[in-house]
């Protein structure tokens, strides 16, 4: 038992450990609470687009001096606005939208990355697949920062979002200004993304934007539990798939992932509103029809 | 036969963040006495004095199909009036142009006297259920309690005489043992009734309502028609979208019948005859027995 403690306290005597579990946290409370939304919308492969479509951004960012978090953020926010362009200009359908602009801001970014990678020191594998042992005090603080405006505006523009997710003409009916409240959820959503670069990188930065929420869908009825469940399954994956790393020397983002798909597997099977195992269970409970 | 090519735009519901161009429905103006202004020329019987809901010349278009061309009418307070039309005769789309929910070519909307779009507070709009993901995580009383988000306003909660008014509607709608119960749990029914809680959360004077007795049971059928009566005595003013020509047109004050431009508006025998029918289905439109 003693072993076990000291065990969960050793990684915590080191400073890197320290700032990745922060992070980790945090980005597991707002990839959770963000990621709600774009399930409820069906929305995933948004998450996806934006998420691919910051590194571009990055790679400018970089050339320029300016602060990654800024340019991703930049590049992410353009992304969706060229697929409502798309979408809007032309008869083109909004997954195909997406997927063009997936590709090829990606593309574009993998490409200055390349580039760039030539001169300096610049890994495009930490973008890809995060690095989040390699944390900075300055990246502490910047996601911390992102962390608290993304609550506070989840928190404060509750209400109305949940109105506009789930009926957009009846709120537009009443005067709410949609067009704003979407782009805010965009700005929110893009955001989420660039505080979460660091921790899992852009691939797999669409696990935790949509596996927490999901996996809370499976055992909660209202979008708030959702998000309160899902932000702390997120918490529980974060950390536990940091000690993971820690001790079995695993990337640490695919660690957290994995964790957190696990968990979804486990609501799958054995919810008790919609889990396959315990609808099986509880028929064979029930007796055997009443022919009578 | 009309066949709805325009039809995937209006459902899709995803994120719409392109803005409303300022110019295409400008609502600058004054009511204009356009009586009589009728383009097809129907049987426009009495002159109504003074309608509370008037469109003016309402056109709309989808990319490359016309869907609503010219469409004028009035409709007094306190009445309901059934909008009737052939699939893709544009009657959600002329609902969804006076709430200015879809940019239009051309038209004015005014609600007593004013522009429509500063009256939004006194209107409320129940949408297609087939428009609704049913799936959403949301039980009863939250979406009832939506009707009361605008009147709660930005950064406030919504208040206890908010949840009372929320609590009568379901009363009203003989809901209230749903309450905690998931929407997607409900039926056809059950779910219609919820949506109309909600608007009647909102305190309306003016109700859209747009198909609400499609795949509904039959005691979903009479509550709603039974609210829908007490409202209009109560003075509210009502349009229903309506699909069905049989017996529950007597629920109507005045039909209004629809194939993209106006064919006819007024009461059931001005409106239901064999020419107006003809050009509002087609040729092989048989009329239902009256009951």
């Amino acid at each position: 038992m003693l072993d076990l403690l000291n065990a969960l306290v050793e990684p915590l005597q080191y400073s890197f450990m320290q700032r990745s579990l922060i992070v980790a946290i945090l980005v597991g409370v707002i990839c959770a609470l963000v990621g709600s939304y774009l399930m409820v919308q069906r929305l995933a492969l948004l998450g996806d687009a934006i998420s691919h479509s910051v590194l571009p951004g990055l790679a400018i960012a970089f050339l320029t001096g300016t602060n990654l978090f800024v340019g991703a953020f930049i590049a992410g926010i353009l992304s969706t606005v060229a697929i409502t362009w798309i979408r809007t200009r032309s008869p083109i359908k909004e997954d195909a939208a997406m997927g063009i602009v997936l590709s090829s801001f990606f593309a574009l970014g993998i490409t200055l990355i390349t580039v760039i990678q030539k001169n300096n020191k610049i890994d495009l594998n930490h973008f890809l697949f995060g690095n989040i042992l390699q944390v900075t005090h300055q990246d502490v603080r910047d996601t911390a920062i992102i962390a608290a405006i993304v609550i506070i505006l989840v928190i404060a523009l509750y209400k109305e979002l949940l109105f506009y997710t789930f009926d957009p003409l009846s709120a537009q009916a009443t005067g709410l200004p949609v067009q704003w409240l979407n782009f805010g959820l965009m700005v929110l959503i893009a955001l989420t993304i660039v505080a979460s670069m660091k921790a899992v990188g852009v691939v797999l930065v669409l696990s935790l934007l949509i596996t927490p929420g999901a996996t809370a869908y499976l055992l909660a009825p209202r979008l708030h539990q959702v998000m309160m469940i899902g932000a702390v399954l997120a918490v529980i994956a974060s950390v536990s798939g940091m000690y993971l790393s820690y001790f079995f020397n695993l990337p640490s983002g695919a660690a957290i992932v994995l964790v957190i798909s696990s968990f979804f597997l486990l609501a799958m099977l054995f919810s008790p509103r919609h889990g396959i195992l315990t609808e099986r269970w509880r028929d064979r409970r029930l007796p055997p029809s009443e022919a009578s | 036969m009309l066949s709805l090519p325009w039809f995937p735009l209006t459902a899709n519901r995803a994120s719409n963040t392109h803005s409303q161009r300022p110019g295409e429905r400008s609502l600058i103006g004054l009511p204009t006495k356009s009586q009589g202004h009728d383009p097809m020329g129907s049987e426009r019987a009495h002159d109504r004095p003074q309608p509370i809901l008037r469109v003016n010349n309402m056109t709309v278009r989808y990319r490359n199909v016309l869907a609503l061309e010219q469409v004028s009418f009035g409709l007094d307070a306190g009445k309901m009036l059934g909008i009737l039309g052939a699939n893709g005769a544009g009657k959600s789309t002329l609902m969804k142009g006076i709430l200015g929910l879809i940019p239009t070519v051309s038209g004015q909307v005014f609600y007593d006297g004013q522009p429509f779009q500063q009256q939004r507070h006194r209107v409320a709009y129940v949408p297609q259920r087939s428009q609704i993901d049913w799936a959403y995580p949301a039980t009863v009383w939250d979406v009832v309690l939506m009707g009361r988000i605008r009147s709660a306003g930005w950064l406030s909660p919504i208040s206890a005489s908010s949840r009372r008014i929320a609590m009568e509607a379901l009363e009203r709608l003989g809901m209230v043992d749903y309450r905690d119960r998931s929407i997607g749990e409900l039926s056809g029914g059950q779910q219609q009734r919820v949506f109309l809680a909600r608007a009647m959360t909102q305190q309306a004077d003016l109700f859209l309502l747009d198909e609400p007795f499609v795949g509904v049971d039959q005691k979903t059928q009479t509550i709603i028609f039974d609210l829908l009566r007490e409202l209009t005595q109560e003075g509210k003013t009502i349009l229903v979208v309506h699909h069905d020509l049989g017996a529950s047109l007597n629920q109507f004050d005045e039909l209004l019948l629809l194939n993209r431009h106006l064919i006819a508006q007024g009461d059931r025998t001005t409106v239901m005859t064999p020419e107006n029918l003809h050009q509002a289905y087609g040729s092989f439109f048989q009329l239902p027995q009256a009951a």
